[in-house]
């Protein structure tokens, strides 16, 4: 963090804590203090390493002036055994922010997330669970005028692209959004981005670290009775201020409908990118997110630069206790060739009103390395409510893999999930693979959480985590195998 | 300060603040924060105006999150048995633009009736200070947050319930009329 942006980090953080703290005048306006803390520790017994992971936030609102921080601790036993495998600062006040709201109005300065359309034109957003955080920090204004509302943003952001190398972001937009009849909206965006890269260790001349473009976008939602349509264009054109060299034109489309037969819902997704990755958007992937955890470690990353194709679905219910939903996505690259595909479908049922369960099945290709991996998978659940109180749930997923290398594997999951009632959540998840490149086979995973109130939960579990890609909002990392015991506290005040 | 120590030290804080916390929760009930979010039909929705007409369940939930999908049946009960009596309940979808275009066709395909609104770049979720999904809240008619859970568990809708009956007046159910 600059020298500049501690100092106001330090000063909101003060006024948050006076807000909240000090005494106020009778007459003076209330103050509503709202807040959770997250702490978690793990012990890695394979590792010899433990961490504190701590994440505080707090807001304080009087009137119409609201502030807030954000605080996380971070904290290693042993710098060689980082789980998180990126560096992150052992103590900081990671957000913080001071917003004023009045009528139709809303100020903001300090750090902000932001959100145009369906994520073509700018996206800032923070994925915690995946350490994903684009952030920007600077002013961030609206003004609401019913039937239209305009926002406005100027912020800046550092991205890490190595040890010693660093890409400074600014980003300046303007966003307008008007409904002229219940059953239509309409938008248009312009976003201005630049970014400087700075190196420790070598001087980067201004011809290769600098780099600036301008987004422009258009939008229309339809509201027709039983159909519902999104459009969405966005133009991009970039290049180097210094050279004029690297000049880019890129585009983005994406289109969604969903339409209600009564018999049947459907619901389709069309997309086409083209040099348009960007660390301030997040467009549509076209390709569904499955709840299912050997499904969604399967799930294909976009390639923004080069891809166009489809996602298109269907859900139609067999009387009141069975739902039948199918579906297929597809992803090629500018010259068609193909880069992925899916087919899933799910038959959902409930038996009573004790018991409610469903099966999946997906099968999907992606082109990696110059060849094919193949995904075949397959899963279940059940959930029952027994007459004693207690409630029972049970997961069992299998899949194989056909590697680009040739390697054909299995894996599977099972869990079991006990709620005894009293708040408690009692739970085991083992994983086994038939992998020859993994160093183990089998893991199994015990948890027991317990709601002590409303406000407070804690968790302990103690075993074998199997890593693996872990996706979420569009964003995928690499989770590593994890062996041992961890805490975990969550509570709102 | 070793590493081991410091972590120590952070652990003792953490708890401290749990148990700061606990008592606040007991001494005085939150305020909820306003909002104001575009449901899927086009339509704002502000929580503020719905508080007027009575107590306001909001549920903080996504397409991705089958724990979320696996308790909309029992919200969707509560909500048909009290809804004659004021009580409103919003479903909070946080799905960023990669899974937000589902959320129609999801409650379309499972017959929800209740208020489904698009926090799609999680403002709100954030201000509710939702760390993960789902997340039940439910606000009386002075904006308090009265009852809160996180996850899902049978048990908690029997809560929930138990929460929104306290609410309102002599229990409802006997004379439901239809809100809507």
């Amino acid at each position: 963090m600059t020298r500049p942006s501690s100092l106001l980090a330090a000063a909101l953080a003060a006024a948050a804590l006076i807000l909240m703290g000090a005494p106020l005048p009778a007459a003076a306006q209330e103050v509503t203090a709202r807040g959770s803390l997250t702490g978690e520790y793990l012990y890695n017994l394979v590792e010899d390493g433990s961490v504190f992971d701590g994440r505080v936030e707090l807001d304080a609102e009087t009137g119409p002036f609201l502030v807030g921080i954000v605080y996380r601790a971070y904290q290693l036993s042993d710098p060689d055994y980082n789980p998180a495998l990126k560096d992150i600062p052992a103590s900081e006040i990671k957000h913080r922010f001071a917003e004023f709201h009045k009528d139709a109005l809303s100020v903001r300065a300090g750090h902000f997330f932001s959100t145009f359309g369906k994520g073509l034109a700018l996206r800032s957003y923070e994925e915690i669970d995946l350490e994903h955080d684009t952030v920007l920090d600077g002013i961030l204004a609206s003004y609401d005028l019913g039937v239209a509302s305009v926002t406005a943003l100027s912020g800046i952001a550092s991205e890490d692209l190595s040890p010693s190398r660093e890409r400074n972001h600014t980003v300046r937009g303007v966003e307008v959004t008007a409904s002229p009849w219940e059953w239509a909206s309409l938008g248009g965006r312009a976003v201005e981005r630049s970014w400087e890269d700075d190196d420790e260790d070598v001087a980067l001349p201004d011809s290769l670290a600098l780099f600036e473009d301008v987004v422009l976008s258009g939008q229309a939602e339809l509201w027709l009775g039983p159909v519902s349509v999104s459009a969405e264009y966005a133009g991009r054109s970039g290049e180097n201020p210094e050279t004029g060299l690297e000049s880019l034109q890129g585009h983005a489309t994406y289109l969604s409908g969903t339409a209600d037969l009564g018999w049947a819902t459907l619901f389709g997704e069309v997309k086409d990118y083209e040099d348009f990755a960007h660390r301030f958007v997040n467009p549509p992937t076209c390709v569904r997110e499955h709840p299912w955890t050997l499904m969604n470690r399967a799930t294909y990353e976009i390639d923004l630069d080069d891809e166009r194709g489809f996602l298109a679905e269907g859900t139609v219910p067999i009387g009141e206790q069975v739902s039948l939903t199918g579906g297929a996505s597809e992803a090629r690259d500018q010259n068609s060739d193909l880069a992925h595909w899916e087919m899933f479908g799910t038959v959902a049922y409930s038996i009573g009103e004790s018991a409610t369960g469903s099966f999946a099945a997906s099968r999907s290709r992606e082109y990696l390395l110059g060849k094919f991996t193949e995904h075949v998978i397959g899963a279940a659940d059940l959930d029952v409510d027994f007459a004693s109180g207690f409630s029972l749930g049970v997961v069992a997923e299998a899949g194989t893999t056909d590697d680009v290398t040739g390697i054909q594997y299995e894996d599977y999951i099972a869990s079991v999930t006990w709620y005894p009632g009293g708040g408690v959540t009692v739970s085991h998840v083992f994983e086994a693979t038939t992998s020859e490149l993994e160093t183990r086979t089998t893991w199994l995973m015990s948890e027991v959480k317990k709601s002590i109130t409303d406000d407070l939960e804690v968790a302990l579990a103690a075993g074998a985590e199997r890593g693996g890609k872990k996706c979420a909002g569009g964003v995928c990392y690499f989770e590593p195998e994890f062996e041992g015991v961890r805490l975990r506290l969550n509570a709102f005040f | 300060m070793t590493h081991r120590g410091t972590a120590v030290l952070a652990c003792l804080v953490a708890v401290l603040l749990v148990l700061a916390g606990s008592v606040v929760s007991r001494s005085a009930e939150t305020k909820a924060p306003d909002f104001t979010l575009p449901n899927i039909a086009g339509q704002n929705v502000t929580l503020s105006e719905l508080l007027k007409e009575g107590p306001v369940i909001v549920d903080f939930w996504a397409t991705w999150c089958k724990p979320c999908i696996k308790a909309f049946p029992e919200l969707q009960q509560i909500f048909d048995s009290y809804k004659g009596c004021g009580l409103s309940l919003v479903a909070v979808s946080i799905d960023g633009p990669k899974s937000a275009s589902r959320v129609g066709a999801l409650i379309k395909s499972k017959g929800n009736t209740f208020e489904v609104v698009l926090d799609t770049s999680q403002e709100v979720a954030r201000k509710f200070h939702v760390g993960s999904v789902p997340r039940t809240v439910l606000i009386n008619t002075k904006g308090e947050v009265v009852y809160a859970v996180t996850g899902y568990r049978p048990e908690n809708h029997k809560e929930l319930e138990a929460a929104v009956k306290a609410l309102i007046p002599g229990g409802c159910p006997k004379t439901p009329a239809a809100k809507e």
